[in-house]
């Protein structure tokens, strides 16, 4: 992308940039850019309000709630946030969203999914399981085949997932480049002295 | 305790991003703000914002309970959930434009009039659908 392309076209620049400059340098070098910290929101926002809505239109969602600590919930939330950064952040210094085509990005969005999914399910695990184990409460080998069939579906559910979004996630780019209005395909003003 | 935090950080969440949109919306439409710098900061706040408001407002139905989706309350929930999914869609593809719209021209540069006027517009249609997402919140919240 053009945005993570100039983060190293303004490294390179020297010290004697002018104050909007460094400005800009400042915003481009974040070690996330504004591209991914939106999509990868936006996909996570996105798939648990749709998954919110599904356990809602069946009637299921206050069961769904009431078992779930508020708290808990907050650090699913943030700990899934972070991975859906991480994965989108992953792909995107890959492949570029604006010229790479549909199948590669799709294909990198799947793995990127898939190991999403998989860190997502040992992250809940060693949370939630490592101190029941510790305390002898359940069996060792019980949990290791339960973790084995979990991560294989956790693989293949984080992959749909990836897939999906990084679908969508095209579609919306593209769709912004379609709203741009046509006079920005050229510069209308002189740009300001440096 | 716990409730009450997140009730709160929900209310202020959503308070700043109605605020930031309307100002944009308004600056650019009068021509206060002329580039597009201001508007990518706040694009950053937008979408922490959202993030807060998504686990907040799940966070906010467990602590209520909420009833069946056959009930009044339970319908007004189902439309609140759909507009907040067509406004993230909305939301993103605004975010993006004024990403390739940055890729065409320098963030600190004057903006041309034709993508003022469409950064106006996208910031005042935020605005008006979280205005109505507010409205909804209050059928929720007290009827």
């Amino acid at each position: 992308m053009a945005e993570d392309q100039r983060a190293g076209e303004h490294m390179a620049e020297g010290a004697s940039e002018t104050k909007p400059a460094r400005d800009a340098t400042q915003i481009s070098t974040r070690p996330v850019s504004l591209v991914t910290w939106t999509l990868a929101t936006f996909d996570t926002a996105l798939f648990v309000l749709l998954g919110v809505l599904a356990a809602h239109t069946s009637g299921g969602l206050a069961d769904l709630l009431a078992g779930l600590n508020t708290l808990v919930g907050v650090a699913v939330f943030c700990y899934l946030w972070a991975l859906f950064v991480l994965a989108v952040r992953w792909v995107h210094g890959r492949v570029a969203l604006d010229s790479a085509g549909v199948s590669t990005l799709a294909l990198h969005g799947a793995a990127a999914g898939s190991v999403a999914g998989v860190v997502f399910l040992l992250g809940l695990f060693v949370v939630a399981l490592v101190p029941t184990l510790q305390s002898g409460g359940v069996r060792l080998q019980a949990v290791l085949l339960v973790l084995l069939i979990g991560v294989g579906v956790a693989a293949v559910v984080g992959g749909v997932v990836g897939l999906l979004a990084s679908l969508l996630d095209i579609a919306v780019y593209g769709l912004a480049g379609a709203l741009l209005p046509e006079a920005e395909t050229e510069r209308v003003t002189e740009p300001r002295p440096r | 305790m716990a409730a009450l935090l997140i009730r709160t950080l929900h209310v202020l969440a959503m308070a700043a991003l109605v605020g930031g949109t309307t100002v944009l919306w308004y600056s650019y439409r009068s021509g206060a703000i002329a580039t597009l710098a201001p508007a990518r900061q706040f694009e950053w706040l937008f979408w922490g914002g959202v993030g807060v408001l998504v686990f907040t407002g799940v966070g906010n139905l467990g602590a209520l309970g909420p009833p069946g989706p056959g009930t009044g309350w339970g319908r007004t929930l189902l439309v609140k959930l759909a507009v907040v999914v067509g406004f993230l869609g909305g939301s993103v593809v605004r975010t993006l434009l004024l990403v390739r719209a940055s890729d065409h021209e320098n963030t600190f540069d004057d903006l041309s009039p034709a993508l003022r006027r469409t950064l106006s517009r996208v910031y005042g249609a935020t605005a008006a659908v979280m205005l109505g997402i507010v409205v909804l919140a209050e059928v929720l919240a007290h009827g």
